[in-house]
């Protein structure tokens, strides 16, 4: 299958996999394998995955491998899912996630749906409502909104991301991050 | 789009309904009644589109242990309108079931609407506006929908739905290695596979191009087909490149696994979107097991990209599952012998083993 850089994608549903999965392989050149999902499984399935795919990651350190996790924020949002995730990762007995870990947490505030309609240019948008009722699921507009994940932006609008959609930046941060690590 | 199948007093499948999303996937025991299901498709679609007679496909397809006569089949679909089609079929199998099976009904409906009725041994056509036009004496032994050669654009619209209705059980040990000419169409198990690639390279060459290129992925060392003349018949031989050294196999050389493989990614990019809908049973047979996801999310990006496109796909494997179990999924189970499909939604969402870990215990 090639010796490209690999990406495990773990996530809840379809709508997140639309999103991310164009975006590594289109932008960043990996092949990406979804990890096993579950009807209704949500955030507490992806939880309840994440200490065994961490641990793989950290036991091969040395392969060109990466693990992108993907959670709604939900009603907890970023800092409050992090600290969730470091949580379980204790309870499994292992050490909370560092930079060094090729492991990227993304977690759309309030779900995927809201970064969908900031890039399709809906405003006003914010990390707490749920606009998911506004998105129309269209696939083509989804990958749109992918495809302009990492397209160039004027700073204002940078700065316009980061204070009305943080957790979108942080998730910018934190893909580059870890693949410049793989 | 498909959005409904019924079937009663048919093999397994007793009152038995499922209502399909654009990507859907069945899975079950073995015998649990799923291939029924495109049985069905596969059954109605020729009597509809071919017109043989229906006892070739029907007779001795009641169920067992079912007493009735009749057996009922109803497809509905979601026009591009979005308005409701509705084809309905009763067959009677006359003298206990032993005699030679009949069409009693057969109607195609527009929103509760008739676009064609057979009934009481007459044909009753109807136009677009639903107003009846000619009537006249037809025998029950085929459809005469398949005689129609110029209908209105709504009965058109569900002809050319039925028509496309692809159902492939890929077995490369069936390939045909050599062809004379080339075919649109790729047939249940793939035997005309060098021919279909012999089409799509000649009438689809950026179909063509996308396939190979997404081979290249996939199939280590893969470079390119090519195809041979030998007398009349031409012969697929595909081009590999490893190390540096380039190198040609025939078809007829390569593992069953790549020739299934290729087989997989020429339906995926040559019908699904271009077919009303495809139907893969088993399609990770013979196949490596990091070779069916990349598969599956090539399959999910055409069915995004493309406009009606729709796929069904049985499979027992746990690649399958766990990647699609999100999509619409439904479990086959058999209940006092008649078979039922549950959403997989039914089952344990709380548990921390994956859904094909669940089901390998036999949750």
């Amino acid at each position: 299958m090639g010796n490209r850089m690999r990406c495990s994608l773990l996530c809840e549903d379809v709508e997140q996999e639309r999103f991310f999965r164009p975006i590594l392989e289109r932008v960043f050149g990996t092949r990406v394998n979804v990890e096993a999902r579950k009807p209704a499984g949500g955030a507490p399935f992806v939880m309840a995955q994440l200490p065994r795919l961490v641990k793989g990651i950290r036991q091969r350190h040395q392969e060109a491998a990466g693990l992108i996790v993907v959670v709604d924020g939900d009603t907890l949002g970023l800092a409050a899912r992090i600290n969730e995730i470091n949580g379980y990762l204790a309870r499994a007995g292992m050490e909370g996630l560092r930079n060094v870990d090729k492991v990227a947490v993304c977690v759309p505030c309030r779900n995927i749906e809201t970064w969908c309609l900031w890039f399709c240019n809906v405003r006003p948008l914010n990390e707490i409502d749920d606009f998911k009722s506004r998105w129309r699921k269209e696939a083509h507009k989804t990958r749109e909104a992918a495809d302009a994940w990492f397209a160039p932006t004027a700073p204002a609008e940078v700065d316009a991301e980061k204070n009305t959609l943080p957790a979108l930046s942080a998730a910018r941060a934190e893909i580059n991050r870890v693949l410049k690590l793989v | 789009m498909l959005t409904r199948i019924f079937a009663d007093n048919f093999r397994a499948l007793v009152n038995f309904e499922l209502r399909p999303e654009t990507l859907t996937l069945l899975l079950g025991a073995n015998g649990s009644g799923k291939s029924s299901v495109f049985q069905v498709l596969g059954v109605l679609s020729d009597i509809i589109v071919r017109g043989n007679p229906i006892g070739s496909y029907l007779r001795y397809s009641c169920t067992t242990w079912d007493t009735r006569e009749v057996q009922t089949f109803e497809l509905d679909f979601k026009g591009p309108d979005g308005a409701l089609y509705r084809y309905v079929l009763t067959v009677r199998h006359p003298a206990g079931r032993m005699g030679e099976p009949a069409i009693e009904t057969e109607k195609v409906e527009y929103n509760g609407a008739a676009l064609f009725e057979f009934s009481n041994g007459q044909v009753h056509l109807f136009n677009d506006e639903h107003v009846e036009g000619p009537v006249f004496p037809f025998l029950g032994e085929r459809s005469f929908l398949s005689n129609l050669t110029s209908p209105g654009f709504k009965l058109g619209w569900f002809l050319e739905f039925v028509r496309g209705i692809t159902i492939l059980q890929m077995n490369p040990f069936e390939f045909g290695l050599m062809h004379e000419r080339e075919d649109s169409f790729l047939n249940r198990e793939g035997r005309n596979f060098s021919a279909f690639w012999d089409h799509l390279g000649s009438e689809l060459p950026d179909i063509r191009e996308q396939c190979v290129a997404q081979l290249r992925v996939v199939m280590p060392g893969f470079q390119n087909f090519r195809l041979v003349r030998a007398g009349n018949q031409k012969q697929l031989v595909f081009d590999f490149k490893v190390d540096g050294l380039s190198y040609s196999l025939p078809a007829a050389t390569l593992s069953e696994g790549q020739r299934t493989l290729s087989t997989l990614y020429a339906a995926l990019w040559g019908l699904v979107g271009r077919r009303s809908l495809v139907c893969f049973d088993e399609p990770d047979n013979f196949v490596g097991l990091s070779e069916i996801q990349p598969w599956l999310q090539s399959m999910r990006d055409r069915l995004d990209s493309s406009t009606g496109g729709q796929v069904m796909i049985i499979s027992h494997h746990p690649e399958v599952i766990d990647y699609l179990a999100v999509d619409s999924a439904f479990r086959f189970e058999r209940s006092a012998g008649n078979v039922i499909a549950r959403p997989l939604e039914s089952l344990d969402s709380l548990s921390e083993l994956k859904l094909s870990e669940i089901i390998a215990r036999g949750g």
